[in-house]
């Protein structure tokens, strides 16, 4: 069995292997990157280190996601999955990133093994990131591919 | 490969292998300049250096490792000993065979693969070439292990004449080495600081199969010599006492003889069950198989002994309790955890500053935390320092190289290698270095024959020299060579079509130099092995500026170049201007930062305006091409209303005034209070920005302080961006974007060449006007006859202008006459001979003008004085006069002074036209 620490974006119920989850925190004041694309909601300052949000909602290929009451940054264990090395900054600290959605759910267990391949009636960007649905007892539970949407460009 | 040997201590064997390395290439090159006369020191220096190497390839089973540095060493030791002399070509062998342990070292588990039959065979060669016994291996064999050491007989020697005793000492991996906390290497090192280890190995034969190999404990068997005791020996190891042996040297030396009667290779029982008994120095001339061939071997060898001996210990002393190795990742950790100090500082001090007066010694707390931070990331910084001697010490031995390659005489001099500078920085460095070395050694320096001829030393020498000035470290390589013909570069960068020719004509010397540094310049007529791919300068240029320096050079055409690098001494901590737009902070290095301009709201219209579709400043007489930093990165401008204090979006497409000069009087005070142009709110901060020799402007709504900011890496997803350089965290925690001058440059799409043509043309247009100007230009005196006519004339058509009255006004006939010095002076008045009004006739005070007729002189009597009612100014004034319709005598023309519509009059014309001008009247 694993863990997943579920959250919601729009009306979707995503899920993430719990083991691959360093935080959650509140939304605090996100500082925009501009020209970056529009999937990076911008950097936060989490202890000291800077921490690059991704809006998951756009990165799904739909509208930017609004800051509410109810929103959380879920902050992942595993940096951005790009090989650029700026030579500055070589042996620094991990490139942390965080995911912005707009709830928090519960931790579900369910057997990873069971999930089943993405409906089809998918958005490419949605087929291209998430990696499987599973049945649990609050409703289908959608997995995302966390290489691919960590991966950049 | 040994199974048992992990990663980590296989990589700390190899790099300090190949510091090993790097430290001996200066001493080698030493050698070979000072051939007999070096002192034994560095050769003994070499030698250890290349012996140690050997060891640790020993240990760990690099055979190729091994063998190439056992050569290497056996040709090092006849040159200690002084029977091979050092030459050229002995040098280029052991050079090469560097080279390739270097390679070896660069990827160690492929070592075997490192093809080195041709340098070991040569070093062999040289070695049998002198009919010697070294190198050649004598084998001691062990009963019990069944394993042989592989040993040189001048080791072996040399130990014994010291009065050395050998040992054969067992250590195992685990008990002795492992649970004691150390590692092999670690253990190796702490033997050699006890004495000389001739060879070791580990007796992998002991492993009785793989399944066990974990559980059993490997014995690593050392052969060492020393002047201890056996008890001593054990203390100092670390071992019990049984597992050291005193090897019975009788045998050996014996073998020792035998060899040298020219037997290859006798195995002599070197038993385990030998007992203790220490060699006596006594037998030592004996054993010295080469006596003959070398007396002064003998006498050298004891007095050598205190002193060598000595100077081992003080360097072990040395190395083993005053520096120690640290991984740079765990500096980095500390650096970026001393910059989250600093900002947890900068946060705390904001936080309590109110609380200063309520709670006592706040304040000395607050100080003692501050300093003591201060002082903890110094000294943090402090150790990622690093000599910039590391990446200089690279240059001899290259162009020691170059020289024999290109068949020139250079020299190397090195200055302030001592100058310390951030380990990233270093590293960034030796490209672009070594780039400009080469290009010294390849262009810039004369073959002998070339220098003869120029009179000048036939060895050309290349200068190094690093220097601290003003918080940034300064490079400059000078070379004495050739210099750079600015007329050449110029030709080739014209012949590139990287300037047109008229741009070529209007450069300086300096600035055609500096052509080399464009992308795609190259000055080699044939590309040769070492340079001239026209990839050169351009990416040492790039490289210097990506940290944040800059490149300058300097030539005197026969005399030699210099280029000079400008550096930060570290790129982690770094002044910035923190510049604002709208509710956006961003960061801006202050390397980058020429200068900051205020352009009032009032003054836009005469100093900002549009070349080709892009903004321009006007900065002391150079364009300076204007980014608007809102633009650039894509954030709506909003304007502060002056009248209801709101944000409302700036829709403004440009930002140069197209509309008239601000009315003097405004019609409706509403409506000039709505006029942005008079609001300090919309004055415009223009902060100007270097890149390479280029300067623009970015136009920002606020400025802040300078504040010391922290670099943190950006995200590789945000790097895309090329607007920013990092990302840092300001002292009330807000994270803001480090703006990268040149991306947002390129992000402007910032065309420097082409308002260079602008500015070149504009700068003729200057020169034209200024001639036009100057022929327009006038000195002259304004006045009024009738209220509101304005006239001027001349000043150097004036004599004297008087102050009149009325009643001193006499009439003969219709002709008005006033007495002026004693006679009587005709009068003119404008409205006779012009169509203008009469002046008013209640006036009881009238000025009059005295014209000067050219050609006479001043105390001359004047024919006539020009009634007036006002005289109002006297001015400089360049106007360009038009034609006026009521033209009259003596009218040139008008033209708008003091924004009034003045005539402009030919004082003597008009006394021509009034028949008053000498002989001419009635």
């Amino acid at each position: 069995m694993s863990q997943f620490a579920t959250f919601n974006v729009g009306d979707r119920l995503f899920g993430l292997d719990i083991l691959g989850v360093r935080e959650i925190i509140r939304v605090f004041t996100i500082t925009p990157v501009p020209r970056a694309e529009a999937h990076i909601r911008g950097l936060i300052n989490l202890r000291g280190q800077i921490v690059t949000i991704l809006d998951l909602s756009v990165r799904l290929g739909h509208d930017p996601l609004p800051v509410k009451d109810s929103s959380h940054i879920v902050i992942l264990k595993h940096g951005a999955n790009t090989a650029q090395g700026n030579g500055r900054n070589q042996g620094g600290t991990q490139d942390l990133m965080g995911l912005l959605v707009d709830a928090i759910g519960d931790v579900v267990e369910a057997e990873a093994a069971l999930a089943e391949a993405p409906p089809a009636n998918l958005t490419d960007a949605e087929e291209h990131f998430l990696s499987g649905v599973l049945k649990t007892d609050q409703g289908l539970l959608v997995l995302l591919n966390l290489q691919e949407l960590l991966s950049s460009g | 490969m040994s199974s048992f040997a992990d990663e980590s201590i296989i990589s700390d064997f190899v790099a300090e292998s190949r510091e090993h390395l790097a430290t001996i290439e200066p001493d080698l090159l030493r050698m070979e300049q000072e051939g007999a006369k070096v002192s034994s020191e560095v050769i003994n220096r070499v030698f250890r250096a290349i012996h140690s190497i050997k060891g640790g390839a020993g240990f760990f089973a690099f055979e190729a490792l091994k063998k190439l540095s056992h050569a290497m060493e056996g040709v090092l030791m006849q040159v200690r000993d002084g029977k091979l002399k050092v030459s050229a070509e002995l040098m280029d062998v052991v050079f090469a065979s560097l080279d390739r342990l270097k390679a070896m070292l660069d990827d160690i588990q492929a070592s075997d693969t490192v093809p080195y039959a041709k340098e070991l065979a040569t070093l062999e060669a040289i070695l049998s070439g002198q009919g010697l016994i070294i190198g050649e291996t004598v084998k001691g064999r062990e009963k019990g292990a069944q394993r042989d050491f592989d040993l040189d007989a001048e080791s072996v020697r040399s130990a014994l004449r010291r009065g050395m005793n050998i040992f054969r000492a067992i250590a195992f991996l685990h008990r002795d080495i492992r649970d004691k906390g150390m590692t092999p290497l670690a253990f190796l090192n702490h033997a050699l600081s006890v004495g000389t280890c001739l060879d070791a190995f580990i007796d992998i034969e002991a492993i009785a199969d793989l399944e066990h190999c974990l559980d059993q404990d490997l014995p690593v068997t050392l052969l060492f010599a020393t002047v201890l005791e056996p008890d001593l020996v054990a203390l100092g190891l670390k071992l019990p006492i049984e597992q050291i042996k005193v090897l019975e040297l009788e045998a050996l030396r014996k073998e020792v003889k035998a060899k040298a009667k020219g037997t290859t290779e006798i195995a002599v029982a070197s038993a385990p069950v030998m007992e203790a008994a220490a060699i006596q120095p006594e037998v030592e001339p004996e054993i010295v198989a080469d006596a003959e061939a070398d007396p002064s071997a003998e006498g050298e060898a004891p007095s050598e002994l205190p002193t060598s001996d000595k100077a081992a210990r003080d360097m072990n002393k040395d190395s083993g309790n005053e520096t120690l190795r640290v991984r740079v990742d765990l500096l980095t950790n500390l650096m970026n955890l001393a910059g989250e100090l600093v900002l947890g500082r900068n946060q705390l001090v904001r936080a309590v500053t109110d609380y200063q007066h309520e709670i006592p010694g706040l304040g000395a707390i607050l100080q003692n935390v501050n300093q003591v931070t201060t002082e903890m990331q110094e000294g943090i910084m402090q150790t990622r320092m690093q000599p910039i001697g590391t990446v200089f010490s690279r240059f001899p031995r290259i162009i020691r190289d170059m020289s024999r390659q290109l068949s020139k005489q250079i020299e190397v001099k090195i200055e302030g290698a001592e100058v310390e500078l951030d380990k990233s920085i270093v590293e960034m460095l030796v490209d672009p270095l070594t780039h400009i070395i080469r290009n010294c050694a390849d262009h810039a320096i004369e073959t002998p024959a070339e220098r003869a001829k120029a009179r000048k030393d036939p060895s050309g020498t290349i200068h190094l020299h690093a220097f601290h000035e003003g918080g940034q470290i300064n490079i400059a390589v000078h070379d004495d060579g050739r210099g750079i013909d600015a007329k050449k570069v110029l030709a080739k960068a014209i012949a590139k079509g990287l300037v047109t020719k008229a741009q070529g004509a209007e450069m300086t010397e300096r600035e055609i130099v500096h052509l080399v540094f464009a992308p795609g310049f190259s000055m080699a007529e044939k590309v040769s092995e070492i340079s001239g791919r026209g990839v050169g300068m351009d990416v040492v240029r790039t490289n210097v500026e990506k940290l944040g320096g800059h490149v300058e050079m300097e030539t005197e055409l026969g005399m030699g170049t210099t280029v000079r690098l400008r550096l930060p001494l570290t790129l982690a901590i770094i002044p910035s201007m923190i510049v604002g737009i709208t509710e956006h902070r961003f960061a801006i290095p202050q390397v980058n930062v020429v200068e900051f301009v205020w352009v009032k709201a009032s003054e836009v219209a005469q100093r900002i305006e549009q070349v080709q579709g892009a903004l321009v400043l006007r900065l002391r007489d150079k364009l300076l091409p204007l980014v608007r930093l809102a633009d650039v990165l894509g954030i709506q401008r909003v304007f502060t209303d002056p009248v209801t204090g709101e944000n409302v979006p700036d829709r403004r497409e440009s930002l140069a005034d197209r509309r008239g000069e601000l009315p003097e009087e405004p019609e409706n005070a509403a409506e000039r209070k709505g006029d942005r142009r008079a609001d300090w709110r919309s004055d415009h901060n223009i902060i100007v920005l270097r890149v390479g020799k280029n300067h623009y402007g970015v136009i920002v709504d606020e400025l802040f302080d300078i504040e010391e900011i922290v670099v943190k890496p950006l995200s590789g997803f945000i790097q895309g961006t090329k607007c920013f350089s990092g990302a840092t965290i300001l002292g009330d925690g807000r994270v803001i974007m480090i703006l990268d001058a040149g991306g947002l440059a390129s992000a402007a799409n910032l065309h420097f060449t082409d308002l260079q043509a602008e500015e070149l043309r504009r700068a003729e247009e200057e020169k034209r006007n200024l001639a036009l100007k100057a022929s327009r230009r006038r000195s002259v005196i304004l006045f009024e006859a009738a209220k509101g006519e304005r006239f001027t004339v001349p000043q150097d058509h004036v004599l004297r202008l008087e102050r009149i009255v009325k009643s001193k006004i006499e009439f003969i006939g219709d002709r008005e006459y006033i007495e002026y010095r004693g006679e009587g002076l005709p009068l003119v008045r404008l409205d006779q001979h012009l169509e203008v009004r009469p002046l008013k006739a209640d006036l009881e005070e009238l000025f009059l003008v005295i014209p000067k007729i050219p050609g006479q002189n001043s105390t001359a009597r004047p024919p006539a004085g020009i009634l007036i009612s006002e005289i109002l100014d006297a001015l400089d004034v360049e106007v360009e006069l038009k034609a006026v319709e009521f033209k009259g005598p003596g009218l040139l023309g008008s033209a708008v002074v003091q924004e009034h519509l003045t005539l402009f009059l030919d004082p003597v014309a008009l006394l021509q036209a009034a028949g008053l001008m000498g002989g001419d009247t009635e």
